[in-house]
């Protein structure tokens, strides 16, 4: 295969796609020190919905945002997903453009720009391919999937996009995450935090209804799943759950869910994503010295007061 | 076990036989095995408690189950000095019931260590004296409440004979602390600080509702809920609203 392409022909193309984007980018100022980047998600004939890390928004009120012209407009938060580090700002400004979302998932060896702009004067790009996509702890396929891309995350990154070669936006940066480093949030994940917040005032969290806390495996256990130190042991059960209805019992201990490992209660909180409302997960439990695979079938938490 | 009535419930006469235990006599009505389904072995109940008085209640107060027979166990027949002569009675019952008050700690810990070895479930009435060792072994059992009814001493009985562990809910304290080693601390102090109140707000937080829904959420005040959250974050010793909610699941304070 003849790939005939110059150097400074991908150089260009990179460039231009940044300057596709930066009409998107705003500075979000919700927080004392740096303020960090956020994404222009979709318009409307009142405004736009801008999506930013929720970590960079530390204040509730006053926050702003700045436009490419310098202008500072107020912005409302409409909600956060504490679980992807995202947060929804909604600004009442008309002529905004919203970001163009790739249509295709990002692969391992998409090339991408991570592209920031906490300052007005100028974005700020940096070069980088996608090294693995997979959970937060574990980078295994499937649920709770994020993007790790080697692209710098420079101070005040969080909240704006990972682009691909065309400019299309792969996913919303953030490093919020701290045990892992800079990672981006998928936006089909986005999208769908987006659509919630507005319509619902929260995200839809897939929920079975049990409190957990983490503990050292018991010797007995640990012979059968060697490469774990640690499960979740079930401390309470609430009443008319999947957990329940599963047959789910306090005091069993939780040692894998639908194939991903339950080290700690964040892991847990990973595979519980909203794709999987409604779906049938096996869990691993422990009951004594009797292990079980029992079905749980998670439904979207109960509505909020 | 749902039957027994105060009407139908055996008066058991208690009496000591050579060596000092006390013998409760067997269930009329069982001789005949034939006469029952229940003509299975009766589960055999070994009873520890301070003093005999005790002991023969507890006694009773388990065979008015038809399915259950019951043998006390002196503590003097505990102590390690003694060579442990109970041994032999452990290790052929099915469940051990224990009255701890005034029982020594030494004692407690020899039986929790033989109940572990023989493989025989404990049932620990009230948590007076619990010895720490109790707390963190993983061995089946359960825990109910000194003042429990004969039908839920009977009902708990059975269930740690199955191996399933037993709480009362009232006891949830020690619930939490018996469920072994736990790397975060104080889950139960935590909890049990923060209000009604915070919790909702809490809850509320998780869901990353921002301050002025939560207000509208719960009818209260903006300012109310800065209040609340600033609370729930100290008491967490949280720095951000995501470290609450992440150190609040963690505790087993917020489901899943």
């Amino acid at each position: 295969m003849t790939i005939d392409i110059t150097a400074q022909q991908i150089g260009n193309t990179f460039a231009d796609a940044v300057e596709r984007v930066t009409p998107s980018l705003v500075a979000v100022l919700g927080r004392s020190r740096l303020p960090g980047t956020g994404t222009i998600w979709d318009t409307d004939q009142t405004g736009a919905v801008i999506v930013t890390a929720s970590h960079v928004v530390e204040r509730e009120e006053q926050i702003a945002i700045r436009l490419a012209d310098d202008a500072e407009v107020p912005a409302t938060l409409l909600g956060r997903d504490l679980t992807r580090d995202l947060a929804v700002l909604r600004v009442d400004a008309t002529d905004l453009e919203a970001a163009s979302i790739a249509s295709v998932d990002a692969r391992v060896g998409t090339l991408t720009m991570a592209v920031g702009r906490p300052f007005v004067s100028c974005t700020q790009a940096s070069f980088g391919s996608v090294v693995f996509i997979g959970s937060l702890r574990n980078r295994n396929p499937g649920a709770g999937r994020v993007i790790h891309a080697d692209a710098t995350l420079y101070p005040g990154f969080s909240g704006g996009p990972l682009i691909d070669a065309s400019g299309d936006v792969l996913g919303i940066n953030t490093s919020g995450a701290r045990q892992v480093g800079g990672i981006t949030i998928p936006a089909d994940q986005v999208s769908r935090v987006v659509r919630d917040i507005v319509e619902i005032g929260y995200v839809r969290t897939a929920w079975v209804g049990i409190t957990l806390q983490q503990i050292d495996l018991p010797d007995h256990v640990r012979e059968f799943h060697p490469d774990q130190q640690t499960g979740l042991i079930v401390l309470g059960i609430e009443e008319n759950t999947p957990a329940a209805d599963a047959g789910l019992f306090v005091d069993d201990i939780l040692v894998t869910m639908d194939g991903q490992p339950l080290a700690d209660v964040t892991d847990l909180k990973q595979v519980l994503c909203d794709e999987l409302i409604g779906e049938s997960l096996t869990v691993t439990a422990w009951r004594g010295d009797t292990r079980r695979d029992i079905v749980v079938t998670p439904v979207a938490r109960p509505e909020q007061p | 076990m749902s039957s027994i009535s105060p009407a139908t419930r055996p008066t058991p006469i208690a009496t000591l036989n050579e060596r000092g235990e006390t013998m409760f006599p067997a269930r009329r009505g069982l001789a005949n095995p034939a006469s029952s389904r229940n003509s299975a072995r009766r589960l055999v109940v070994g009873i520890v408690a301070a003093y005999p008085s005790m002991r023969a209640g507890l006694g009773a107060l388990v065979q008015s189950d038809v399915n259950l027979t019951a043998t006390a166990i002196a503590p003097a027949a505990l102590a390690a000095a003694s060579g442990m002569p109970a041994l032999a009675q452990i290790s052929d019952a099915d469940v051990i019931l224990v009255e701890p008050g005034d029982l020594g700690l030494a004692t407690l810990e020899n039986l929790v260590g033989l109940g572990r070895d023989e493989d025989v479930p404990l049932l620990w009435l009230g948590t007076t004296g619990l010895p720490e060792t109790a707390r963190t072994s993983r061995h089946a059992g359960g825990v109910i409440s000194q003042d429990a009814d004969a039908e839920t001493v009977v009902a708990a009985i059975h269930a740690v004979q199955q191996g399933l562990s037993v709480f009362d809910p009232n006891l949830s304290q020690i619930e939490l602390s018996l469920r072994g080693p736990s790397r975060s601390s104080g889950p139960l102090a935590v909890a049990s600080t923060l209000s009604p109140r915070e919790r909702e707000v809490l809850e509320l937080v998780a869901a990353g509702l921002p301050n002025k829904a939560i207000a509208r959420a719960l009818g209260i005040s903006d300012h109310t809920v800065k209040f609340h959250v600033s609370s729930v974050l100290t008491k967490l010793d949280a720095g951000s609203r995501t470290e609450a909610v992440t150190i609040a699941t963690r505790q087993g304070i917020l489901s899943l």
